[in-house]
């Protein structure tokens, strides 16, 4: 090689790399006045669009923090990867959790009760806090303590094909049980064998179903000393219904999958479904018939409610009180009446803010999808699983005994007893 | 290269004595060439074993909670309703699957080793489900499976004049839909691996018997069949710890939770994961896992005592 083309090649790797060392220099220099925080969460497809668009607006709006949110997968693959990141002391510094996962990060002080950041300097105001629905707030909360903010929550809600009620004369939906079973009555076809061509209304042979009756004829899961209320004469009512609705009226058929197909298909003709649902709903139908969404219909309209489901944030403890802070702030942010609201119609998630409804983004949102509006007048009647590891057992109990129920192997009171006597031996009882 | 062919190659017949620093260098390079295998198993296989044993006598949920128990989980076990339940509905399911999933196999395979046009095409198509994801699978047999006369299943039996059935929701039933499911399911691998047994066998023995006057069952119960033995041994094996280890199907199918209509097809893996994952009962569920462990080991045992030395080994 010429001594020439070599000094020219050397001084070019000096030029080069004392650029190298001036950018490495100049980002850190930039990084150290940044807060990047590691945002963990199971929301694919449409929802993590959604996600990432706010993320995104967050991150523009705010110049001192990075928010790097991180896809983990489905809910499953986000609880086992948190627990794994847990135990190896790495934890993101927020992420999406449900409340029985929260429980048990708790036992080792994982979690930043979100209630120290409310009450903080960067905290909220009362009304700000009355401003975010008691029911959600309340089921955030472990031990009397407030622990994590709601975020992505939904709620059950009875969708029925109009066209169908139209034909048979029902000018509103269903808002009792009374009500719903003459509607289910009179909207079954079956043919000549008594098959049902159409089914008046589809349930499904788990706890979710369950719930919607339970809750909406004034039961709830816990009686005040901690132990399954679901053998008395509320629970035995809301199971009886079910079942004659199935077998004594036969207005109702079962399945354990999921109805949207089904109904799009005309085979049922109403059936209950948590919020986010409504989207296979909408492609299953695909305008073959014109449909609606009313609140679940309640025994008795003062017992009206529906049961809540969904994830919340949590702030990690590992972090530094730094990233901890910028942490509070997303989540804060996040909850703001303008985020959630854009997120409610992004995802068909429910608003967590009351004042997000007198947006007028949601007003718009709600001209053009009536349906989405239905779910939300239920926000005042929320009612929610506890906040228990055992409880994820004692729901397959309380499935096993809706099906009993539902095959006949067990009148309605022996069912849920029996699910009682299982279910209080795993709460301790 | 070994040493002995080492000393061969230099055409030293004498037996040298060992220079230690030399042996030791040699040894290294084997370690080394088997170093990145090993760390491999011992981090993902081996450690995770034995931590699961050491879990298995804590009543854990692998963070803040860690009440050593002892032998207190695997004592539960056997008054645990659910767990007493998945066992023996993980019983059905094995000897649900393997004797018939195998004898479907076998077959099969024997059909596939005649000279028959387009075998390329049928081999294919049997091994399809095997490598298609259980997910995928599971959701087209829930169209199979579906309750009403739309469902396959229902309306082929109801073109025949038979009532439709709840195929998923029918706690007698919900059994016989996952083990069809998962014999349909493996059969390709079990076909492509005794097909490969079939053609081990050499032809002179069929020809030698064939001029002999021996033919068709004879053929297969004096060559084939004790030939095969060694194929069949090993798919018996695999097939039985395969099937204890059920998971996916019963997951999928089911998606309700819980484990089928009244717990029926709530097999152990399942159950496993419900009190793990679902209820954060870490030792609780590697409990099990060692129970499963111990299960198959003994099965294979017994296996190896019983039928080992029925295998044919040529």
């Amino acid at each position: 090689m010429p001594a020439g083309e070599s000094m020219r090649k050397r001084t070019f790797m000096l030029v080069a790399l004392s650029l190298i060392l001036a950018l490495a220099l100049g980002s850190a220099s930039l990084a150290a006045s940044k807060v990047t925080i590691t945002f963990w969460h199971a929301m694919g497809a449409q929802l993590g669009a959604t996600l990432e668009g706010l993320v995104k607006d967050f991150n523009e709006t705010h110049p001192d923090i990075v928010v790097k949110a991180e896809y983990q997968g489905n809910y499953g693959a986000l609880q086992q990867k948190l627990t794994g990141a847990l135990v190896a002391q790495k934890p993101p510094t927020v992420s999406q959790v449900y409340g029985n996962w929260a429980a048990e990060f708790i036992t080792s002080n994982a979690l930043v009760p979100i209630e120290n950041f409310v009450n903080g300097p960067n905290g909220m105001s009362k009304l700000e806090v009355d401003d975010i629905y008691e029911g959600l707030r309340k089921a955030s909360m472990i031990n009397g303590k407030w622990y994590t903010m709601p975020f992505n929550k939904s709620v059950y809600v009875l969708v029925y094909n109009k066209t169908a009620l139209d034909e048979v004369g029902i000018t509103t939906p269903p808002a009792t049980w009374q009500e719903l079973l003459t509607a289910a009555n009179k909207l079954t076809k079956r043919n000549d064998k008594g098959e049902f061509i159409r089914s008046g209304i589809g349930l499904r042979d788990n706890i979710d179903l369950f719930a919607c009756f339970y809750f909406a004829s004034g039961g709830e899961w816990l009686d005040k000393d901690g132990k399954l209320a679901i053998g008395g004469a509320t629970g035995q009512k809301a199971l009886q219904f079910m079942v004659d609705m199935l077998n004594k009226y036969k207005v109702a058929a079962y399945m354990s999958g999921y109805w949207d197909a089904d109904f799009g298909a005309g085979k049922t003709a109403m059936y209950m479904t948590s919020s986010p649902g409504l989207s296979y709903t909408e492609s299953a139908v695909a305008g073959k018939f014109e449909w609606g969404v009313a609140p679940l219909p309640a025994s008795d309209l003062k017992y009206r409610a529906t049961p809540v489901a969904g994830t919340d944030l949590a702030i990690y403890s590992k972090s530094t009180k730094a990233e901890q802070d910028a942490a509070w702030t997303f989540v804060k942010w996040m909850v703001e009446p303008t985020q959630t609201a854009k997120w409610a119609i992004g995802t068909s998630y429910i608003p967590v803010r009351k004042s997000a409804l007198y947006l007028g983004i949601m007003k718009e949102y709600f001209a053009k999808n009536p349906k989405a509006e239905q779910s939300l007048k239920q926000l005042n009647y929320i009612k929610y699983d506890p906040n228990l590891a055992a409880w994820n057992g004692i729901r397959g109990d309380i499935s096993t005994a809706v099906q009993k129920a539902f095959l006949a192997k067990a009148t309605v009171a022996e069912a849920l007893a029996e699910a009682v006597t299982v279910g209080n031996k795993k709460l301790g009882f | 290269m070994t040493k002995d062919e080492t000393r061969r190659i230099g055409g030293n017949e004498r037996l040298r004595a060992k220079r230690p620093g030399k042996g030791a260098l040699q040894d290294l390079g084997a370690y080394l060439y088997i170093l990145p295998a090993t760390a491999v198993l011992v981090v993902f296989h081996f450690f995770p074993a034995f931590y699961a044993a050491y879990i298995s006598l804590f009543n854990t949920n692998l963070l803040g909670r860690w009440d050593f128990v002892g032998f207190g989980n695997y004592v539960e076990m056997f008054s645990d309703p659910d767990f007493i339940k998945s066992v023996s509905n993980t019983l059905v399911y094995v000897l649900g699957t393997v004797p018939i999933g195998l004898a479907i196999a076998l077959a099969v395979a024997y059909l596939l080793n005649q000279k028959i046009r387009a075998s390329g095409f049928f081999r294919t198509s049997y091994f399809l489900p095997y490598v298609t994801p259980v997910v995928a699978i599971s959701i087209v047999w829930m169209w199979i499976y579906k309750d009403d006369s739309s469902g396959m299943l229902n309306s082929i039996i109801n073109l025949f004049g038979g009532s439709s059935q709840r195929w998923l929701l029918d706690p007698k039933w919900s059994m016989f839909a996952l083990v069809v499911m998962s014999i349909w399911r493996h059969l390709g691998y079990n076909v492509i691996i005794f097909l490969a047994g079939l053609q081990n066998i050499p032809q002179e023995y069929y020809d030698a018997a064939a001029i002999d006057g021996a033919s068709g069952w004879k053929l297969f119960s004096n060559i084939t069949w004790p030939l095969l033995s060694p194929t069949t041994y090993f798919l018996t094996i695999i097939s039985i710890i395969g099937s204890f280890q059920v998971f996916t199907q019963a997951y999928v199918l089911w998606p309700g939770g819980g484990g089928g209509p009244l717990k029926t097809t709530l097999v152990v893996v399942k159950y496993l994961y419900d009190v793990g994952w679902g209820e954060f009962r870490f030792g609780y569920a590697a409990a099990i896992g060692y129970f499963l462990f111990f299960v198959i080991f003994l099965l294979t045992l017994i296996q190896r005592k019983a039928l080992g030395n029925k295998v044919y080994y040529q």
